[in-house]
């Protein structure tokens, strides 16, 4: 059980890196949107 | 910068949500609220990164004045509503409320009314100004039912930092509940909460601003676009605002779990609506969840009790009408907006009526025959999309521009 917990934990950790990579390498940097609005 | 939205900003103003700086200052604030376990100084706590975000949105003094007074002038009326108690006549909650959505709209617009608006000689931008005067009209209405209502609770609920460019619309009880538990942990733990944060980012970062190059806001000449293009370009912005606004939420939502306050939803998967109704109850949930407490709820009470029973149809489909125009106009004072809102209440009412007088005539059965077929939820899915987009032209290219748009869609 105990192991079970811990793989589950760390395959998300293992995907949340593939999110953070996917992030820094492929994120548009030239807008935020919600600076600009005046909402 | 999209057509409309040019508030007066530069590009180096502000604190990019993507930024190393602004990852720095999350970290900060995560690490602080988690640890520090005095209350009042984990509030003060709080209180310093609030005003350090929101330091670098003000730009100038009369900003600064402006929200100081929005603030103690907000934070004193709770506290008169409070010491009149049952003496508070009614009539001067609504007042005050419409006294707010006036500030509201003057200061967004200082072209409204000419030269009669305070803000007419003197524009200010204030940042998340609809939300400010949404959270002051939450406190006013509803004091007398709030517990902790001190002053550092009251400035910590108004400028909370990863609400405060745009939401979602927390309210009060809510805040203050988690304001002064210590390490409260309610659903999602640190690794959900950071896979939140990352979807956001990669919505809003990654998918929606690499997207928007394809999407109609930044084309000069939109009419003049082969028509398969200006098909795809309108019906690309609703998924390309969906991404940018639900991932600014993901990332909101998840840094502020991570800090102890587990804040409201603001999406749920709206491209599923199968009408305008579904559409707004899936999409800025707490701004229609909003209205609706504030608005429609308290109008439908008086409706119930003041008007003739064979009116109350008619008056109620007219508070939906009139909530729609609401929501339209809280996001701007243009006469795009206008129509935005005119066309969603209209869309409104045209279904109030088909509920009211074709369904019954098609008959129960025969209408949940209909509504079972999983071809004709698709296509009411599909047709309410391309009348969200088609509206949505509404909000960036005002009515001449839009309706050459439209034109040109339909090869007019």
């Amino acid at each position: 059980m105990n192991l079970k917990h811990w793989g589950k934990d760390l395959a998300g950790a293992a995907w949340l890196a593939v999110k953070i990579a996917v992030i820094l390498l492929l994120m548009n940097s030239g807008r935020t949107f919600f600076v600009y609005q005046n909402f | 910068m999209f057509p409309g939205l040019d508030t007066g900003l530069s590009a180096h103003q502000g604190l990019f949500l993507n930024s190393w700086h602004f990852f720095a200052v999350a970290v900060l604030a995560v690490v602080c609220l988690r640890t520090i376990p005095v209350r009042y100084v984990r509030q003060a706590a709080l209180m310093a990164f609030n005003v350090y975000f929101l330091s670098y949105f003000l730009y100038g003094w009369y900003p600064v004045l402006l929200l100081a007074g929005l603030l103690v002038g907000t934070y004193l009326i709770g506290l008169i509503k409070l010491k009149w108690g049952q003496n508070w006549p009614d009539g001067l909650v609504v007042g005050l409320v419409v006294l707010f959505w006036i500030f509201l709209f003057l200061v967004k617009d200082p072209r409204l009314l000419g030269p009669a608006n305070p803000f007419h000689y003197y524009p200010v931008q204030l940042i998340g100004v609809s939300y400010l005067v949404f959270r002051s009209i939450n406190y006013v209405v509803d004091v007398e039912i709030l517990e902790n209502r001190n002053f550092l609770t009251f400035v910590n609920f108004m400028i909370f930092f990863p609400t405060l460019l745009a939401g979602p619309i927390e309210r009060y009880d809510r805040f203050e509940e988690f304001h002064s538990a210590f390490g409260y942990q309610e659903g999602p733990t640190v690794l959900p909460s950071l896979h939140r944060i990352a979807n956001g980012l990669i919505k809003k970062f990654v998918l929606a601003d690499n997207l928007m190059v394809f999407g109609i806001f930044m084309k000069p000449d939109q009419a003049e676009l082969a028509w398969p293009l200006i098909w795809l370009g309108v019906m690309l912005q609703l998924a390309v605002i969906y991404l940018d606004f639900s991932g600014y939420c993901d990332l909101v939502i998840g840094l502020a779990a991570l800090m102890g306050f587990p804040v409201c939803e603001n999406f749920d998967r709206p491209y599923l609506a199968r009408n305008v109704q579904d559409f707004w109850n899936r999409w800025h949930m707490s701004l229609t969840g909003f209205i609706r407490d504030y608005v429609f709820t308290p109008l439908s009470r008086l409706v119930m009790e003041k008007a003739d029973r064979r009116r109350q149809f008619a008056w109620i489909t007219a508070v939906y009408f009139f909530c729609m125009l609401l929501i339209a106009l809280w996001h701007d004072t243009t006469w795009g907006f206008f129509v935005f809102g005119l066309l969603h209440g209209a869309a409104l009412v045209g279904l109030q009526l088909f509920r009211k007088y074709l369904s019954p005539a098609i008959g129960r059965s025969g209408l949940a025959s209909i509504r079972d077929e999983a071809a004709a939820a698709w296509a009411a899915r599909a047709l309410n999309y391309a009348f969200i987009s088609m509206t949505i032209l509404f909000w960036y290219f005002g009515v001449s521009g839009s309706l050459e748009i439209i034109k040109a869609m339909v090869r007019l």
